[in-house]
């Protein structure tokens, strides 16, 4: 009987990575054949190339802009995350502390408002900001990232600033502790955990984005990474070497991201399904 | 306490520094919900000024075969994808849930898609489904199978779309039900186990129903992130061959930005969320009620 149950548990592991294996094998695929020419990848698609030639890499990256692309989505993501991570934050805390009428409005508003689909906000979008002269500039995008990532972020900081103690406030603030001071020195510290939270989630979310940017951005001088690789794979349909390559170097970045951070990753999803 | 130690001016500074964003949000989420709404009572072609004409636009896209069709492709993805997606995920989960130690490594290998760019990931498996080297298409033939045309074909490309998103999520779906899991106290599972009861047994007696919130949750998120898919049909086909995989969104998208009918796209994106809205509803009344919630 032990023996049984030790083959099953043997099997059931086998059966796991196996699995595994399948799951990830596109990967494989892609880097394995980014090393290859056009003919060898059509003669011999699975096996390892025969030379590793770094060529269809170097191609790529200079030829999609992978510098250009890469700075813009990384200074996209960068401010975003910073900007909602601080003023939201605020803006929670100031929601909970003080019971105006006002503030309850605007966080219905804004709780309301993730149920909202972005496709159903695009065109109106598009058209009014568009109208005034206002797209095409990261800075605008970034703004906008604020603007549709604030509901999610105060929601987030909002369940957890109602827990923190008045005590801690208030001792401060009789120590002559101005508001601004309070917040930066006792309750921004407090929420850190949130704030990995919340900051990882912005990164997936914002570096992977690929339809607010392919509205916003119209010169290709400020196309972030995925508008890059989807314009690089309608340009050279036929190179497949060339476009693995690209994908390669595409996919690359976030999977050193996660690489580092996968534990606070998982927690973060982990956390979010809890909360709802 | 703060309204006591706070001066009218205090508060008025605070309001200065959350400006920024309750501006932003004002400007680019408020605003553009409420001409959303607004618009799809127009007519607008862009170069003339919108016009009121009621009701129009959504009787035209009653009579329109295509807005139809975007309807039950996107119905179609969502009845395949959601429990195929969840199931998957909840199997996985438990496996992994049964062994720690292999549980850390698998977990991080098995969510690497969803963290990946899903334009990338669709011009992938462009690749990975193209019939001549791609490597299904190579693998059927060594097993002296036809190609399959997958992308190519009317009756295929829906279902490759669908198997590529499901690809693309199961980690994320893992992740949620082995958070599930870990909520169950090893005492009900000892219990049962001494009792003798078979894995089977368990598995329906005790973590299905321990874990109900967490599916709940996971398929009302699965189902709502479905009705809106968009970048993989969008990178992987555009929406043909013919409309095959012509999602709701994609033909929303389409509909605003390449034949310019803004009051029928905009109509179509207040279709969308009442469909949401509804269909998450019925949901929650249907099965919500029935959830034990009392786990934690």
């Amino acid at each position: 009987m032990k023996a049984l149950k030790r083959i099953g548990s043997i099997l059931k592991t086998v059966c796991l990575y196996a699995l595994l294996a399948v799951y990830l094998s596109p990967f494989a695929f892609v880097a394995v054949n980014a090393f290859k020419s056009r003919r060898e990848i059509l003669s011999n698609p699975f096996g390892l190339p025969q030379v590793w030639s770094l060529s269809n890499f170097i191609n790529a990256f200079n030829r999609m802009g992978f510098v250009s692309a890469f700075v813009n989505s990384l200074i996209i993501t960068v401010f975003s995350v910073i900007v909602i991570a601080v003023f939201s934050a605020m803006t929670a805390y100031l929601f909970v502390r003080t019971n105006w009428l006002f503030n309850k409005v605007m966080f219905f508003a804004m709780v309301a408002a993730m149920l909202i689909p972005f496709q159903a906000i695009m065109i109106p979008l598009v058209q009014i900001y568009g109208g005034l002269n206002l797209l095409n500039s990261r800075w605008i995008l970034v703004y906008m990232y604020l603007g549709f990532g604030t509901s999610f972020a105060v929601f987030l900081y909002h369940g957890f600033i109602k827990s923190i103690p008045l005590e801690l406030e208030e001792a401060a603030l009789i120590d002559g502790c101005s508001r601004l001071q309070v917040f930066f020195k006792i309750v921004f510290p407090l929420l850190k955990s949130t704030t990995i939270t919340l900051i990882i989630l912005n990164v997936l979310w914002i570096w992977n984005d690929f339809l607010l940017p392919s509205l916003v951005l119209i010169s290709p001088s400020n196309r972030t990474l995925p508008l890059t690789t989807f314009y690089f794979h309608g340009t050279y349909t036929s190179d497949y070497g060339l476009l693995m390559a690209a994908l390669a170097l595409t996919i690359l970045p976030v999977i050193i991201f996660y690489a580092f951070l996968q534990k606070h990753i998982i927690k973060g999803v982990m956390e979010g399904a809890i909360k709802a | 306490m703060w309204r006591k130690r706070t001066t009218r001016q205090e508060a008025l500074a605070g309001y200065l520094f959350i400006a920024p964003n309750l501006i932003g949000f004002l400007v680019f989420q408020l605003i553009p919900i409420i001409a959303a709404v607004v618009l799809s009572f127009t007519a607008w072609d862009l170069i003339n000024d919108p016009k009121w004409v009621g009701l129009a636009n959504y009787k035209a896209l009653l009579r329109d075969p295509v807005f139809k069709l975007s309807l039950k492709k996107t119905f179609q993805f969502v009845i395949i994808n959601v429990p195929l997606q969840s199931a998957l995920a909840l199997i996985i989960a438990v496996l992994l849930n049964q062994n720690i130690r292999l549980q850390n490594l698998l977990r991080t290998l098995f969510i690497v898609p969803w963290v990946s760019m899903s334009v990338a990931v669709g011009l992938t498996w462009t690749w990975i489904f193209n019939s001549q080297f791609g490597i299904i298409n190579q693998i059927l033939l060594k097993f002296g199978m036809q190609r399959i045309p997958w992308l190519a074909s009317q009756d295929w490309a829906l279902p490759s779309v669908i198997i590529v998103n499901v690809w693309q999520y199961l980690g994320f779906h893992i992740i949620v039900f082995l958070t599930g899991l870990q909520l169950i106290p090893r005492e009900i599972t000892e219990a049962a186990i001494v009792d003798g009861a078979s894995a089977w047994t368990r598995f329906w007696r005790i973590t299905i129903p321990l874990i109900g919130p967490i599916l709940f949750y996971d398929l009302i998120v699965n189902m709502i992130g479905t009705f809106q898919i968009f970048d993989l049909p969008y990178a992987m086909t555009g929406g043909g061959p013919g409309n095959a995989t012509r999602v709701y969104n994609l033909y929303l998208y389409q509909k605003g930005f390449q034949f310019l009918r803004m009051g029928e796209a905009t109509a179509m994106a207040v279709i969308l969320f009442l469909l949401i809205a509804v269909t998450s509803g019925l949901f929650f009344r249907i099965i919500g009620r029935r959830i034990n919630y009392d786990l934690t």
